[in-house]
């Protein structure tokens, strides 16, 4: 099996995501349809190679990823490089689970690059399909996913 | 007490690791933020156990691991990455590492599989 639906990778984007943030942060995000526009917000993306190419980014309110920080390092005070930091390994394993989630499904292998990490909004350039996400915290703290495929998914 | 190399670019594992290996007989005698950086430092620390990353810049883990156990067949590699998938492993495995622990990983999970590295 190589093929997979957009509704099938949203499947997996959007599991992956609930799952990992859940068991690595402890928090619980909710999709939403739309999301209110946030102006303290940080951005982590990369880009995914090989049998699959992408390029995928998360765009979080801090307080979403400072909370994270906080539960990952079991500290109550950081540093904002200590929010970076996190915010990278966290969105590396989401990654990671991402690759596994396709490779389970098509047997298509990729790997992605090392995350970057970015005070603001930042959208990767890039002409393929958008698929975006949204999703708030049990806090009501705000995350928008947005992926870009440069290859179909239907292969 | 045994030695292990830590190679990953994010301090986040060194924090996490340290943590957990806190009273274990386990020491972190050296961390790595780059493959090409524990492929230089394995001669000088001598580790009895190296937890390798797969995604980090420059060389990635399996080339690191490839080229440390090209030059030193005795060493033992534990790969540590969220690349948690068969054909990821499957590499692993035919390079020489002796076992593969996904992110995010807990305390007992890590700890079992660092001694069935030492110990296979």
């Amino acid at each position: 099996m190589n093929t997979i639906s957009q509704a099938q990778f949203q499947e997996i984007l959007d599991q992956v995501l609930q799952d990992i943030t859940e068991k690595v942060a402890g928090i619980h995000l909710c999709p939403q349809q739309t999301l209110p526009s946030s102006s303290e917000v940080c951005t982590l993306y990369t880009t995914f190679e090989g049998g699959y190419q992408a390029s995928l980014a998360l765009c979080a309110e801090v307080a979403l990823l400072t909370r994270l920080t906080q539960y990952m390092m079991q500290e109550e005070h950081i540093a904002p490089e200590d929010i970076e930091d996190f915010a990278k390994e966290y969105f590396n394993v989401l990654c990671g689970q991402i690759s596994a989630g396709l490779f389970n499904a098509t047997h298509i292998a990729s790997r992605f690059g090392v995350p970057n990490f970015q005070l603001g909004r930042y959208t990767p350039d890039g002409s393929g399909e958008q698929l975006v996400l949204n999703y708030t915290s049990d806090k009501n703290e705000n995350a928008q996913v947005i992926h870009q495929a440069e290859n179909p998914l239907d292969l | 007490m045994k030695k292990i190399m830590v190679v990953d670019d994010s301090r986040v594992v060194q924090i996490q690791l340290s943590k957990i290996l806190e009273g274990s007989d386990f020491e972190i005698a050296a961390y790595c933020r780059t493959g090409e950086e524990a492929i230089q430092k394995y001669t000088d620390v001598q580790p009895d156990l190296i937890t390798m990353d797969i995604i980090m810049p420059g060389i990635d883990g399996l080339e690191a691991a490839r080229a440390i156990l090209q030059e030193h067949p005795e060493a033992r590699i534990l790969m540590v990455s969220s690349l948690a998938y068969d054909d990821t492993m499957d590499e692993a495995k035919e390079i020489g590492a002796k076992g593969f622990v996904y992110k995010p990983f807990d305390r007992d999970q890590i700890l079992d599989s660092m001694q069935n590295a030492l110990n296979s």
